[in-house]
């Protein structure tokens, strides 16, 4: 979740410019005479090009009026009380991966869903050039995967993992934002009889959100660390990760408005907002992945801390538990997220009843981002053919403030639903 | 006492047309490798022989099920989610697939480091056996 403001972060500063890179570099790679004669002849690109198609019919229900469910915070619109919805986790997306010579490949994966705009335009979620000197090294340029995704590698091909949906309480705070620009190095070894891995990125988050209002997060500076080890079915994961967000001037039409009162406190909280448009936010995790035999078990923890007006501190949780039965794999699923921060329910501002707006306007952009939310997910994942996996889930969400669901309900009301879901996921 | 010779070698014969030999180029200089070693290499984790060579790992269509369930104990579906993971989140690709087991000793006998696998009894003096994968397995 979210460690975010209210923020509308300014212009993308290294996307545009590495993705010319990127081009440029396969352009010229592709030019190279030695290459230019191969990657002419249709057997190298029966070789070395592969195309591949994902995606996810979804259909969602729940019949808790006033309350809109959503897969993630980056949805502009959540599934309605007693209305068969099809738009949460139906998505449509593509991959095309080239290999260029023995040194350099290229990837680039774009996904068409449900986004914070409330629209279905495709968005290229990857584009990157890799460099693999030896098995030991990778080097990728461009907009990379994102490896704080600690629990899981991909949150779009669903048929990759056993769930309807990726946890939105793990999500929400492991990777609020699913593309980043910048630059990975991997190096991976032999240790201790299984492999380790260590991967150093910097870079910038870019995407959208949707926290009462739509937002484009463009101006960040992300550096992290991820850790793996494996071996045989067991795999242990953990990550660290900096980013700096600059500019966060989403709250300094408010920041103002307070300041320009007559009130010493809310001079204090305008003041506040105004001088913390930098700031910076941690995250950390770990992750266990253990599938012994027809067993699938996964834990994942973790937490992060974030500056700026709300001084936001969070922490999450998530186990999951399959067993394969042939075609058939049930599973059990309890995830949990507490988002809290500094704002108190009685830490609102004490102003006159002519400025109850502004007070409240106070405390909803400062709380937005505060979640205590359980979830308990029963589900069948069902084979039935080659390419294709059939999903059928139960979600038990008991929520006392939470930023995933859309309310329309008071504040003091909870937001607890039972989600019920099927899912058919492809792959080509 | 020939009934029992007779059921004896179709016994043998049966259980090598169920392991699997995990082959490589004659003149590749890997002797042997572990089971470990092969799951790191066709599983896309580390893939790379023993003595630091590049490893290029090739799938047999005609064997893949029973391989990779002697390999790792899973489904065809579960591997291909496994690779969809991979995949998808952009950290490697699954070995290229050759159509059967002849395609794949011409493949292993063009390259030095390709390594793919056969049913054991179609292995021959064209290829290097670098571990069995046992029917029980």
């Amino acid at each position: 979740m979210l460690l975010l403001d209210n923020s509308a972060w300014l212009k993308k500063r290294l996307g545009l410019p590495l993705v010319a890179v990127v081009c440029v570099t396969i352009l010229y790679l592709c030019s190279m005479p030695a290459i230019a004669d191969e990657a002419s002849s249709p057997s190298w690109l029966d070789d070395n090009l592969q195309f591949h198609i994902f995606g996810t019919l979804g259909a969602s229900y729940h019949d808790e009026k006033g309350l809109e469910y959503r897969r993630n915070i980056e949805q502009r619109n959540g599934v309605s009380a007693n209305q068969l919805d099809f738009s949460s986790d139906s998505l449509l997306g593509g991959q095309l991966d080239l290999q260029i010579n023995e040194l350099f490949s290229a990837s680039t994966q774009v996904v068409s869903r449900n986004n914070a705009k409330g629209n279905w335009k495709p968005e290229p979620i990857t584009g990157f050039l890799r460099y693999q000197p030896s098995e030991m090294i990778q080097i990728r340029l461009g907009r990379i995967p994102t490896y704080s995704n600690v629990g899981a590698e991909t949150r779009f091909a669903s048929y990759a993992y056993t769930e309807v949906r990726p946890s939105p309480e793990l999500y929400g705070l492991f990777s609020p934002i699913d593309r980043y620009d910048g630059v990975s190095i991997e190096y991976t070894t032999p240790i201790a009889t299984g492999i380790g891995k260590v991967i150093l990125n910097y870079g910038s988050s870019v995407g959208d959100l949707f926290i009462n209002n739509h937002f484009d997060i463009d101006d960040t500076s992300n550096t992290g660390v991820g850790l793996s080890w494996q071996k045989d079915n067991l795999e242990l994961r953990g990550l660290y990760t900096h980013e700096r967000i600059s500019n966060d001037n989403s709250l300094a039409a408010l920041g103002q408005a307070l300041a320009a009162t007559p009130f010493p406190t809310a001079q204090q909280r305008g003041a506040e907002i105004i001088s913390t448009e930098n700031y910076t936010r941690e995250i950390y995790g770990a992750a266990v992945a253990y599938t012994p035999g027809e067993w699938e078990i996964k834990v994942v923890a973790g937490g992060g801390r974030q500056g700026g007006s709300s001084k936001i501190k969070a922490e999450a949780g998530s186990i999951l538990i399959g067993y394969n039965l042939g075609q058939f794999t049930p599973y059990a699923i309890a995830a949990y997220n507490r988002t809290r921060t500094n704002i108190k329910p009685s830490g609102v501002l004490n102003l006159t009843p002519q400025l109850t707006q502004l007070n409240a306007l106070y405390t909803d952009a400062l709380t937005a981002s505060k979640a205590e939310q359980d979830t308990l997910s029963l589900g069948v994942r069902y084979d039935f053919a080659k390419n294709y996996a059939l999903k059928f889930q139960v979600d038990k969400i008991n929520a006392e403030t939470t930023p995933y669901t859309l309310s329309t309900r008071t504040e003091s009301a909870d937001k607890d639903l039972t989600l019920f879901t099927i899912a058919l996921d492809f792959l080509f | 006492m020939l009934l029992l010779l007779f059921l004896a070698c179709s016994y043998t014969s049966i259980a090598m047309a169920n392991d699997i030999a995990i082959v490589t180029h004659v003149e590749n200089t890997n002797e042997r490798i572990t089971k470990a070693e092969a799951i790191n290499i066709f599983m896309g984790r580390f893939r790379q022989y023993p003595n630091g060579q590049r490893a290029k790992p090739y799938d047999n269509n005609s064997s893949k099920n029973t391989f990779y369930k002697k390999l790792i104990n899973k489904s065809p579906a579960e591997v291909k989610a496994y690779w969809a993971r991979l995949i998808f989140s952009g950290r490697t690709l699954p070995p290229k697939s050759l159509k059967d087991s002849t395609t794949v000793i011409e493949k292993i006998q063009s390259d030095k480091q390709a390594i793919s696998y056969i049913p054991l009894n179609q292995a021959n003096e064209s290829v290097k056996i670098l571990l069995i994968l046992k029917g029980s397995q």
